[in-house]
């Protein structure tokens, strides 16, 4: 049995330890771009792609 | 009234944008349906699940990884290795340039069954060791252990008696049929290797969702602190997650080297490419904690079908790349979005 590592107590004149939550520093938390940004890259994306669709049957395999 | 007509746009919004990869898939398949009608014909979608098989295998171990917030860059190049031996055991023994010249009867199958597990095993476990022990970068550790891959597997390869780097061919019948025979349902013949996709696949929903490791892997992925700090083993969960994985790709090997039937250097060459694309396609998030294995499924037969509807609508071949590479930014991009809307 592994015994939890629980974090040392806090006392009042310590400033409050960061919650585990909020020390998880994920992949994505580093991209700071207005979810509106990210939105109009997304449709940017799809209208690419549907472009390159378009061209790639026109331009076939000749 | 304006207001909820604003909602419901938005609303709307939302739902395109969250959904728009499958949009794209939708009308790409559609096109090719109203186009090409013979591509919904039977036998293509036989083709289709039949080719999404093996890396459909492969991507159900490689979920298991990025679930993890890592990755596996090995997976093609470990697949190589795992087949070549795999085909060199079971060439046929009326075969003048085989490998195995010394070998006059028809190996058990089992032989080479096991030992591409146990290849794939030990280079998933030095991967595993690399991520768990010593807090490698998975990236990293796994593009170490694909190059020492390859060049095993090139060195294997020429080891050929005629010292010829020629690819391994000619195999057993008996081998071939494991994955070639059929079943009969009705006037359809459905291969073997499309069940044993199906029984891997829900054996993997078992572990992930009904068991302790399946538990913890996702709580490892979802936050490693907080896992530890619950009473986690990390280490010991990473590590069987990488076991877990070396053994669908070994099982993948034995069965890629029996349906492709000729394995040389490049085998598997960017398998692990199209396994990760399976992934994110079908919603497994980079971020760590979040995937389905039905999510892994779709994804890997959507991207077979991809491929093949840009085949049949004569897509050009360079375009053809870049409108794969497309949709996986936009498979990313929209995880990305989920992420922090949910944030």
């Amino acid at each position: 049995m592994i015994e939890p590592k629980l974090p040392p107590e806090q006392t009042p004149e310590q400033k409050p330890r960061l919650t585990l939550r909020q020390r998880k520093e994920g992949l994505y938390d580093k991209i700071k771009i207005p979810i509106k940004t990210l939105d109009l890259i997304i449709y940017g994306i799809v209208g690419l792609i549907i472009l390159a669709l378009i061209l790639g049957m026109a331009i076939g395999n000749g | 009234m304006e207001q909820a007509k604003k909602f419901d746009s938005r609303r709307v919004g939302t739902f395109m944008l969250n959904y728009a990869l499958y949009f794209i898939l939708g009308l790409i398949i559609v096109t090719v349906v109203v186009m090409r009608p013979e591509f919904a014909s039977i036998s293509n979608i036989i083709n289709i699940l039949m080719q999404s098989s093996t890396k459909g295998i492969l991507a159900l171990g490689c979920a298991g990884l990025i679930v993890l917030a890592g990755t596996d860059l090995s997976i093609g190049r470990v697949l190589g290795f795992s087949a070549a031996v795999t085909a060199s055991l079971v060439q046929t023994t009326t075969y003048a340039s085989r490998m195995y010249p010394q070998i006059t009867e028809p190996v058990n199958l089992l032989i080479p069954f096991v030992l591409s597990i146990a290849i794939a095993v030990i280079f998933a476990a030095i991967n595993g060791f690399g991520v768990s022990k010593l807090h490698l970068h998975a990236f990293i550790v796994t593009l170490g252990t694909s190059l020492i891959a390859y060049g095993a597997n090139c060195m294997y390869i020429e080891s050929q008696p005629s010292g010829s780097a020629q690819a391994l061919s000619t195999f057993e019948q008996s081998f071939l049929g494991i994955v070639s025979d059929t079943v009969k349902l009705g006037e359809v013949k459905i291969p073997y290797l499309i069940f044993y996709f199906l029984l891997l696949a829900i054996i993997m929903w078992f572990i992930w969702n009904k068991t302790k490791l399946g538990k913890n892997m996702f709580a490892v992925g979802g936050n490693q602190e907080a896992a530890a700090v619950s009473g986690v083993n990390v280490a010991k969960t990473i590590m069987f997650v990488y076991l877990m994985a070396g053994v669908l790709y070994g099982i993948a090997a034995f069965l890629e080297a029996a349906r492709v039937q000729s394995v040389g250097a490049n085998t598997g060459i960017n398998y692990e490419l199209d396994a990760i694309s399976a992934c994110v396609i079908g919603g497994v998030s980079f971020t760590g904690g979040v995937g389905t294995i039905p999510g892994v499924v779709i994804g890997s037969v959507i991207l077979q079908a991809i491929n093949y509807s840009l085949y049949y609508l004569g897509v050009n071949p360079y375009l053809q790349y870049i409108i794969k590479g497309l949709i996986i930014i936009l498979a990313v991009a929209i995880d990305v979005r989920k992420y922090l809307v949910k944030k």
